[in-house]
């Protein structure tokens, strides 16, 4: 970089110089009376600021789904919808704005027309990278919302000798403690309870069993259900580790195994 | 010339509309997702068994009796479709469900026992088949020779005994159970060859759903069932079709729900199955409860639980 640079007009040695050209705006002074200035000959949005702005918006949107996906609160899918659509939104509009074209020269015929193409564009492009932005922002405050007050799906441990014949047994079931900050009031237990060759004459619905809370400060403390339910518990506050004593009593002759315990811990 | 050309390309366009619609009505109609009524022909062919007296009977070639036919007439009558006895055909157990997935018959009603691989779809790897039903229900039983009746009083009788059960069936399933472990089990081909090594005293008793003991004892008086020896779960017998007549299924469910209900299913019970005590037969008769969570359903349902 010299005084000399591109458009140089040189008078006396005392006269100012004066350079302009294209390139990031700067000032500065040689000598007392020598100066140099850039112009910037093209606006902001002229620079590649938006295309970069909407990388940046997939980029970041990238990071924060896979930070999502590595510390995914789990239970039912319905609740990430807003999750998954405004993030698509936000990909979606970010990636239409980093690829929209500036301008299509060969279809314009004079200068002016050209100038007003080119702000029409710029002015789109701008809308969707705004848009993508909101969208981004507005789906991982989604996800946030659901990690902190969301259903949440928790391990549930079956303990006992299975199948219970038609003397009745008692299992145990477990919750495994969700990760820290997974508060919630409420667990939703689910169980089903098979027979236990499915080729038998089927006892499922002359099966009933009784769902005791061993933990204390579990409401109700007891329960009857049929072989399928959905049962919900009321945690009382509680944070750790829930027991649950569940008492099958299969008809005569029948022999029924408690196939699957599902918990989800939810405010609602 | 200007307005004939109009008139007929006017008559053209409503033609062609007129095409076009019916070829979609058509194509909407092939598309429907649920095959045309297995009633609404008016005739319907059911499998049955042909070597069960009391049951599910054939004494000679197109004649079937029992109850299982009974039931089937009484239910398909109250929607509608009259059954003759040309159009019952035996079927093997073992080839039920085939012969209703092949379209052979249309019903089974064959005390065909529900249970949830039955009932599961076969997407999911079960039989693929809809119950109407239970239409009766019983648990396994014990046929014992007459003069030897009074020897069996409870289950610790048949310690050491040999009993007979035939391949497939609950029982033999259920005598092989670590409870029964006393007991000694050989396994024969079907009931008949069971009944007459029975009769000829090379086994001590035989075991299976103890409705289709009461029907071989009615019709021979050598053998007897021991009443109070039960064992095994209740076998739930109903009417099966093949999955995707649901709006059948349902038709025949409430057929079936005013059948049991009404005096008629006691009375044809008992012309039946005469010899099955009061209290066997009380248990035997369904409830509308048991109708609705065994019915046209993938998967059994549940129990009512009061609260």
């Amino acid at each position: 970089m010299s005084s000399g640079g591109p458009g140089a007009d040189r008078g006396s040695e005392a006269a100012n110089v004066t350079s302009s050209g294209v390139g990031s705006s700067s000032f500065g002074s040689v000598g007392d009376n020598a100066t140099f200035k850039w112009e910037l000959k093209r606006t902001l949005t002229h620079v590649a600021w938006l295309p970069v702005s909407a990388c940046l918006v997939i980029a970041a949107t990238v990071v924060f789904a896979v930070f999502a996906v590595a510390q995914w609160p789990g239970g039912p899918q319905n609740q990430y919808v807003w999750f998954y659509v405004l993030a698509a939104l936000g990909l979606l509009a970010a990636g239409t704005a980093a690829l929209y074209p500036v301008g299509r020269t060969g279809q314009i015929r004079d200068a002016a027309q050209q100038v007003a193409e080119t702000q029409r564009r710029t002015t789109i492009r701008a809308v969707l990278v705004g848009a993508a932005a909101l969208c981004s922002g507005g789906g991982a405050l989604a996800w946030v919302d659901v990690d902190r007050t969301g259903e949440i799906g928790v391990e549930m441990t079956i303990r006992g000798t299975q199948p219970v014949d038609d003397t009745g047994g008692t299992l145990t079931v477990m919750m495994t403690p969700p990760p820290d900050g997974y508060v919630r009031d409420k667990l939703r237990l689910t169980l089903t309870i098979k027979d236990d060759d499915p080729n038998t004459p089927t006892c499922v619905g002359r099966t009933t069993a009784t769902i005791t809370s061993v933990t204390p400060g579990i409401t109700p403390h007891s329960t009857e259900v049929p072989a399928q339910s959905t049962v919900d518990f009321d945690l009382g506050g509680r944070e750790g580790a829930v027991h649950f004593d569940v008492a099958v009593r299969p008809e005569t002759g029948c022999s029924m195994r408690l196939a699957q315990a599902r918990g989800t811990l939810h405010n609602d | 010339m200007g307005k004939t050309g109009h008139r007929r390309r006017t008559i053209r366009t409503i033609r062609t509309g007129a095409v076009v619609v019916a070829l979609a009505g058509a194509a909407l109609a092939g598309c429907s997702s649920e095959p045309s009524s297995l009633l609404a022909e008016g005739k319907i062919e059911i499998g049955s068994k042909g070597d069960q007296p009391g049951t599910s009977y054939s004494p000679h070639d197109g004649e079937f009796n029992g109850f299982d036919i009974t039931v089937a007439r009484e239910v398909l009558d109250r929607v509608g479709v009259k059954v003759k006895s040309s159009d019952f055909e035996g079927v093997l157990s073992k080839n039920r469900a085939r012969a209703l997935h092949d379209g052979d018959v249309q019903l089974v009603a064959a005390t065909y026992s529900i249970t949830e691989q039955r009932m599961k779809p076969t997407s999911e790897g079960g039989d693929g088949l809809d119950f109407v039903g239970p239409y009766a229900s019983t648990r396994q039983g014990v046929l014992v020779r007459t003069e030897e009746a009074k020897r069996y009083k409870n289950h610790s009788d048949l310690n050491g005994r040999l009993i007979c059960v035939w391949e497939g069936t609950t029982s033999a399933a259920e005598l092989k159970k670590p409870a029964y472990s006393l007991i000694r089990t050989v396994d024969m081909t079907d009931a008949q060859e069971c009944v007459k090594a029975l009769k000829e005293k090379r086994v001590d008793a035989l075991s299976t759903d103890q409705l289709i003991l009461y029907g071989f004892m009615k019709d021979d008086p050598s053998i007897t069932v021991a009443h109070a020896l039960t064992f095994g779960p209740f076998n739930d017998y109903g009417i099966a079709m093949a999955k995707g007549h649901r709006e059948d299924c349902k038709k025949l469910q409430q057929a079936l729900m005013d059948y049991a209900q009404s005096n008629d299913w006691d009375r044809d019970f008992q012309i039946n199955l005469p010899l099955v005590p009061k209290k066997d037969r009380d248990e035997a008769r369904p409830t509308d409860d048991e109708i609705e969570r065994s019915s046209c359903l993938d998967r059994p349902s549940n129990a009512k639980v009061d609260g």
